[in-house]
């Protein structure tokens, strides 16, 4: 279902809003049954929602949100109808409630009896997150840039987790920039479904935030620090993320996927990330080629296996087998590519693209689709 | 010079306030340290719970030091006019000791450092 | 007879109450078994032979004899009036009356109301569809960073320290606040400042990284132009201008209240006022800090906030919060405080459980402190840590709940009847009761991860702030109308503009709880479809402009009704009881009230009468220049009488060049702004010469027999209470300092030297020596002061100003010495940073050195006439000892590593 939301959504085809279906769930129906909040109903669902968990970091907090959602909701009618009966229930009637004792009650008692109980929750709720998952199998370097993502696969284990990601992390970037091997790829994350994977974020400029709803809280990138973050997925699919916090000019469109494999064709993902680009197979994808080698193109951006080793953009290498472009803001094909290429400062304002629109339509689609063949 | 009437009923009524926030500065900017320190001396991140446990305890015996004369004095106060500073004095650091507690709770729940 | 006013005359509470307050008249006392409600008013019936009044307590009647007889001698009142009479025609911009700087002021922050909100309606124009390209990301951007600014520091802020001004005086039965020409400043500086700050937006230049202004985005290397200065500068100095209102408001309420209106019988708004103003004495120093770090890194790159260099971005994010999340109570509190005036006036009943609301007002301003990580949640600090933030936010909705039901109990126990004003204070309980709940939700650590930085966060906060402070105001602009025009507002138009701001609203912000939870991240100027936010968003838009509905019905209900008078104000339409109500004039009241209760005008039966009438003390002017009643701190003893300044020019131009040097140097203007600040200080040593006139009229009989020095100084003045509070300000700024100090080290302790590259020893010891000798001349000049000796205190100023500033160079030159440059880490730019303040602080002194010796030679300093001296000593202490811990710190600090 939110394969095909998120399909729709990459391939240009928004859906429309409707009430979800979610209704039916339980927690969505008391809260539909208690509250004025039938509104909040929507956040039950949504390619983004965080009330709609796919791992077990997200699903505590989307507990624990409910909880407090449900009780909230509950004490503010009580509340409500407390001041109501102030007003309208029989003064002789509605003394009860005009003493000092209800202010101890309501405003001392109460708050702490429910905000102790809160707070125990809240602790072993944030003890579960963070110290609830096994070691990862996966550690992977996401560095935050404006306005897009680098990433780097470091390999297997908790090599970059704990206190010494900085040094661990610094040790990948130097190692590719010896080119040994290291996977690079941008806006978009492939991890294992099931297996838990360990983020290490850092930044390149100023701070971002990285959130992926489904499947955990955000966590700052911040420069001169690494902060490392351990999910999970619960099962194969695709997450949208997001970048949460204010980076200036287009911060609106600093999106990314994450996708989740079955472990094995994770494994095979990694091995074909791992290979050079293809080259080019017709004229008129080599004709492509040489005009992004030919062109200030390969001044900013990689493509493994060519003349390409431009750092400062993304690494193009498998370009064409990612689901979208712009950092997570447009369907990734050929025409998209073109439209990208020509006016990117036209669909994402301020980026540090040049548009370059002095190609003839025919180079375009020839940069275009070789590109796209990049897979 | 002998403390004046208002600078002694003044620090009376924010003694419990100012012991709350001593109190919180020092249990965050020791465990803040401890965390900071963590890759060159991880004895201190050992030391963090006893610490804050003893700073709780020390914050506990001040704010009872300060609530239960307070109450006494209210107690035998006269009029509202001259209760109402006592009263006030008891109530902040009943208040302050709540916090103490709630902020000393975590320690036996949360990773540290994590 | 005198009334003396040494401190120690307050008798401590320990001894189990007051002294009879009016032990003047002990003579007179009658001990008679009054009843006993309010307790001990029993010791107000010790007055002369003095016509009686009845105090209604409400079961009981108590009769006092008041202070003085009639009829009243013929001109009394004629003069009283005269001399409180504000210019008129255009000079009328040179009051300082606090009701006319007052409605200047509550007039500007509206304005800004209303600009910051055609901001908003233009965002959400923006956003009600995907994709909208209505406005770009560059546009956008300084939209949402202007309105989160002009909101938080332009309206919020000055708008209830504005009502503040405008209402204290009368509350507490006073003439006008002891500083009427700061607040002059104040409001002029903000006035002329946030104009012109505003208009950036026209010539694209507003800053545009947001109200938080977070490095480095906000630094040099990614937003170049003036924008983010404009904020930096402009913003630091309406910060300065709060802090002027803070301390007039401190002073105001501490030692400008009505006798007999002890601490227990302080109306909630102005406990509220103190309250407030205490935060903002301890949260702005922090912020005020964090941008003056952020300009130097901007200009003369300083890398605070570099972590290449040392620095690190989250310090920036520690100060801003220190100030940022108390800064939000800072603008609930007063606006709690309107609540629970109106809610007694409006129920006709007393406010049920006024100590647990004192309690919930104090134990708010102390706990909001321990908050300001709860801003931090992301950014990865420890997860204990993490913990003692969540726990203190949550310590801090118990006292939000009191009020809540506190007022609930009131209504209760009333009868409330459904105005205007209540109509929106219910409007204020519901949405308040939504936004505290969801305040709560994002103490939660696990749940901020999520929520943080999403519309739910942008929900929550409307809810507390706009539910919190705008509703209350707009209650408070209702109920309080009568007080300063001819008019009340209609009830009719009220309830419309109620009914659509408080539909808009909802409507407006409830869905956006929902679009944070689908997953929409704030500070988005456009957002794609399909991700279930479309019709939210719609929605959102539509409440928007509904609000601005409701607004424009406001304004054409303001347009048609207000009309100022003071003199001839509607008057107490909703029989309310607080002394404000009371018939005034430019003059506030006639007499000066004794008061025994909490509501006086119910407690006192006849009261407003009587004070019309001019039976209580201080009738008419007794110096014949403005004056006001300065009373003890807590029992409210009548000390002695404060002769207050007139309508003049020096504090409104000093504004305006206080104002200009700011907004010059942002456009690096740098000689013309030096122009600025030489005529701005040179205006305010002007309006400063005639400060202090001395004990140059006998002591004045303010009626029943009590007599009260027109003048006082030591630690009873106003001045020294002003000065202390301006030295709290600068401790709380040096104290964040010494954390910026001591948190770069835990963050970057390696750029922190060795031993031996420090300066050598003997430069801080000669420091050292330096300026103790400079404290120890100033200790001296006070010797000689105190026993006449002219020439002893001239000589040792004199030779005092070398010192410090010698003390200063020492300093500065001796870390230049080992190679140390200030834009070489972050350890450098905050050890000079230190150093620099410390050459400000010798600065200062110079003048007010030169100020206080030239008046001893103008003759205007002797033995009694001595608050100028005794400013200049406190701070030159201050200062001194201020010096000695930075000398320690720097020098000190690496060698205990080493």
């Amino acid at each position: 279902m939110r394969h095909q939301a998120i399909s729709r959504l990459v391939s240009g085809h928004a859906r429309v809003f409707r009430l979800p279906s979610a209704v039916f769930r339980l927690p969505c129906f008391l809260a539909f049954l208690l509250t004025p909040l039938s509104l909040l109903l929507t956040g039950c669902e949504g390619i983004q929602s965080v009330f709609d968990p796919h791992g077990p970091n997200a699903r505590h907090t989307a507990h624990i949100g409910w909880v407090m959602l449900i009780g909230g909701a509950f004490i503010f009618l009580v509340v409500a109808a407390f001041a109501a009966y102030a007003i309208l229930r029989k003064p002789e009637k509605r003394g009860w409630i005009s003493h000092r004792g209800f202010i101890i009650g309501g405003g001392i008692v109460f708050p702490l009896v429910t905000l102790t109980a809160l707070l125990v929750y809240d602790f072993r709720t944030a003890r579960a997150i963070v110290a609830g998952l096994e070691t990862p199998a996966h550690t992977i370097e996401v560095v935050g840039e404006q306005w897009w993502w680098r990433v780097h696969y470091l390999g297997g284990g908790d090599s970059g987790g704990g206190a010494d990601a900085d040094d661990d992390g610094n040790a990948a970037l130097d190692s590719d920039a010896a080119g040994n091997g290291v996977i690079i790829s941008a806006n978009e994350i492939h991890i294992p479904a099931g297996r838990s994977v360990t983020f290490v974020l850092k930044t390149a400029d100023v701070i971002h935030s990285f959130w992926v709803p489904n499947l955990a809280g955000k966590l700052d990138m911040i420069p001169g620090r690494a902060t490392t973050l351990r999910i999970k997925a619960d099962h194969a699919g695709v997450f949208r993320g997001q970048c949460a916090e204010y980076c200036g000019g287009p911060h609106a469109k600093m999106a990314f996927y994450v996708v989740a494999h079955e472990p094995e064709e994770f494994e095979r993902w990694l091995a074909n990330e791992r290979t050079p680009a293809q080259p080019p197979g017709t004229p008129f994808l080599a004709q492509g080629q040489r005009l992004f080698l030919g062109t200030s193109c390969a001044v900013c951006h990689q493509i493994r296996g060519t003349d390409a080793r431009g750092q400062v953009g993304p690494d193009l290498t498998h370009v064409g087998s990612r689901m979208s472009i712009g950092a997570g803001i447009l369907p990734n094909n050929a025409g998209t590519l073109a439209g990208w290429i020509a006016s990117s400062q036209h669909l994402k304002p301020g980026n540090r693209m040049p548009s370059f629109d002095a190609f003839s339509g025919e180079e375009l689609r020839a940069l275009a689709e070789y590109l796209e063949s990049l897979k | 010079m002998a403390l004046s009437h208002f600078t002694r009923a003044g620090l009376g009524m924010l003694c419990g306030p100012v012991i709350w926030g001593v109190h919180f500065l020092a249990i965050y900017v020791f465990t803040a340290m401890a965390c900071a320190r963590r890759p060159f001396n991880p004895d201190w991140v050992a030391a963090v719970p006893g610490m804050v446990f003893a700073m709780t305890l020390l914050a506990t015996a001040a704010l009872l030091a300060t609530i239960v004369p307070a109450i006494r004095a209210n107690k035998r106060s006269r009029d509202d006019a001259s209760g109402f500073i006592p009263w006030a004095t008891a109530a902040f650091a009943a208040l302050a000791l709540v916090a103490v507690i709630w902020e000393t709770l975590p320690v036996l729940l949360v990773p540290i450092c994590e | 007879m005198m009334f003396r006013s040494a401190q120690s005359n307050d008798s401590p509470f320990e001894k189990g109450g007051l002294r009879g307050i009016y032990s003047g008249a002990e003579r007179d006392v009658v001990k008679s078994p009054y009843p006993p409600f309010p307790k001990g008013d029993a010791r107000l019936s010790s007055f002369g032979e003095n016509p009686r009044a009845k105090v209604n307590t409400g079961s009981h009647e108590v009769s006092m004899t008041l202070p003085n007889p009639l009829p009243r001698p013929p001109g009394e009142f004629e003069k009283l009036k005269e001399v409180w009479k504000p210019p008129s025609g255009w000079r009328i911009i040179t009051a300082v009356n606090n009701t006319y700087i007052g409605l200047f002021y509550v007039c500007t922050a509206f304005l800004f109301f209303l600009l910051a909100g055609v901001l908003a309606l233009l965002m959400r124009a923006q956003l009600a569809f995907p994709e909208n390209d209505l406005i770009g990301p560059d546009t956008y951007n300084q939209l949402f960073t202007m309105h989160g600014t002009v909101m938080m520091f332009l309206f919020a802020v000055p708008v209830v320290e504005a009502m503040g001004v405008l209402l204290l005086p009368n509350m507490l039965g006073a003439r006008d606040l002891p500083f009427p020409r700061l607040s002059a400043y104040a409001f002029w500086a903000y006035f002329v400042g946030g104009l012109v700050f505003f208009c950036s937006l026209f010539f694209g230049l507003a800053p545009q990284s947001g109200w938080f202004m977070y490095p480095p985005l906000s630094s040099y290397q990614y937003s170049s132009g003036i924008n983010d200065d404009f904020w930096l500068l402009g913003i630091g100095f309406i910060e300065i201008s709060a802090i002027a209102g803070a301390i007039e408001i401190i002073v105001g309420v501490m030692r400008t209240r009505a006798p007999g209106m002890t601490l227990d019988k302080l109306p909630i708004f102005a406990w509220a006022m103190l309250v407030f103003a205490g935060m903002i004495v301890f949260a702005f120093p922090a912020v005020i800090l964090a941008t003056t770090l952020l300009e130097l890194e901007r200009a003369f790159h300083w890398p605070f906030f570099i972590a290449e260099k040392g620095g690190d971005p989250l310090l920036w994010q520690h100060l801003f919060w220190f100030f940022g999340h108390p800064e939000v109570y800072i603008i609930f509190l007063p606006a709690a405080g309107m609540v629970s005036m109106i809610v007694p006036a409006m129920t006709g009943t007393r406010l049920v459980g006024y100590k647990f609301i004192v309690l919930a007002l104090v134990g708010v301003g102390f706990l909001s402190f321990g908050l300001w990580v709860h801003h931090m949640f992301a950014t990865g600090i420890p997860q204990l840590s993490l913990s003692f933030f969540s726990a203190a936010s949550m310590a801090v909705a118990i006292p939000s709940g009191i009020q809540v039901f506190a007022w609930i109990a009131t209504i209760a126990r009333g009868k409330l009847s459904l105005t205007v004003p209540s109509l929106f204070v219910l409007g204020f309980l519901f949405i308040f009761v939504l936004g505290g709940l969801t305040g709560v939700m994002v103490a939660v650590v696990p749940f901020d991860w999520q929520v943080h930085d999403t519309y739910f966060v942008v929900a929550h906060f409307h809810y507390v702030l706009f539910g919190g402070m705008v509703f209350p105001l707009f209650a408070a602009l209702y109920y309080w109308m009568p007080f300063v025009s001819r008019r009340q507002l209609s009830e009719r138009l009220g309830r419309w503009a109620f009914g659509l701001i408080f539909a808009g609203f909802n409507v407006a912000f409830f869905p956006m709880h929902a679009t944070g939870l689908l997953g929409m991240p704030r500070r988005v100027y456009t957002y794609p479809a399909g991700l279930g936010w479309d019709a939210l968003n719609m929605v959102s838009t539509i409440g928007a402009f509904t609000i601005a509905v409701g607004v424009i019905v406001f304004l054409i209900d303001f347009a048609r009704n207000f009309r100022p008078s003071s003199e001839h104000n509607a008057g107490n339409v909703w029989n309310a009881g607080s002394l404000e109500w009371l018939p005034n004039g430019d003059y506030s009241v006639r007499s000066i009230p004794i008061v025994t209760g909490r509501e006086p005008l119910w407690d006192q039966a006849n009261l407003a009468d009587d004070v019309e009438a001019g039976r209580y003390y201080l009738p008419g002017t007794a110096t014949g220049r403005r004056e006001t009643l300065i009373t003890s701190p807590i029992d409210a003893q009548p000390q002695h009488l404060l002769r207050l300044p007139g309508p003049g020019w020096p504090p409104l131009l000093s504004a305006v060049f206080t104002a200009a040097f700011f907004l010059l140097l942002t456009g690096k203007f740098v000689m013309p702004a030096m122009i600025c600040g030489v005529l701005a200080i040179a205006l305010m040593i002007k309006w400063l010469w005639a400060t202090d006139p001395g004990p140059d009229h006998a002591p004045v009989d303010i009626g029943g027999g009590v007599t009260v020095p027109v003048y006082d100084t030591g630690a009873s003045s106003t001045s020294w209470w002003a000065m202390v509070v301006l030295i709290l300000v600068a401790a709380a700024i040096f104290a964040s300092l010494i954390f910026s100090y001591l948190f770069l080290w835990t963050v970057a302790p390696a750029g922190w030297p060795a031993v031996e590259a420090l300066p050598a020893l003997r430069y801080p010891l000669i420091a050292t020596g330096l300026l103790a000798a400079s404290s120890a001349l100033i200790a001296c000049a006070s010797r000689a002061l105190r026993n006449s000796a002219v020439w002893r205190l001239r000589i040792s100023m004199l030779l005092a100003v070398p010192l410090i500033v010698a003390a200063f160079g020492f300093e500065w030159y001796g870390q230049l010495q080992p190679g140390l440059r200030p834009a070489d880490s972050g350890y450098a730019a905050v050890v000079y940073t230190m150093i620099a303040f410390q050459g400000f602080y010798a600065f200062v002194l110079t003048l007010m050195a030169l100020y206080t010796v030239a008046r001893s030679f103008r003759g205007l300093l002797d033995s009694k006439r001595r608050a100028t001296f005794d400013n200049t000593m406190l701070l030159w202490h201050y200062a001194v000892a201020q010096a000695l811990v930075t000398l320690a710190l720097v020098h000190g600090f690496p060698r205990l590593l080493g």
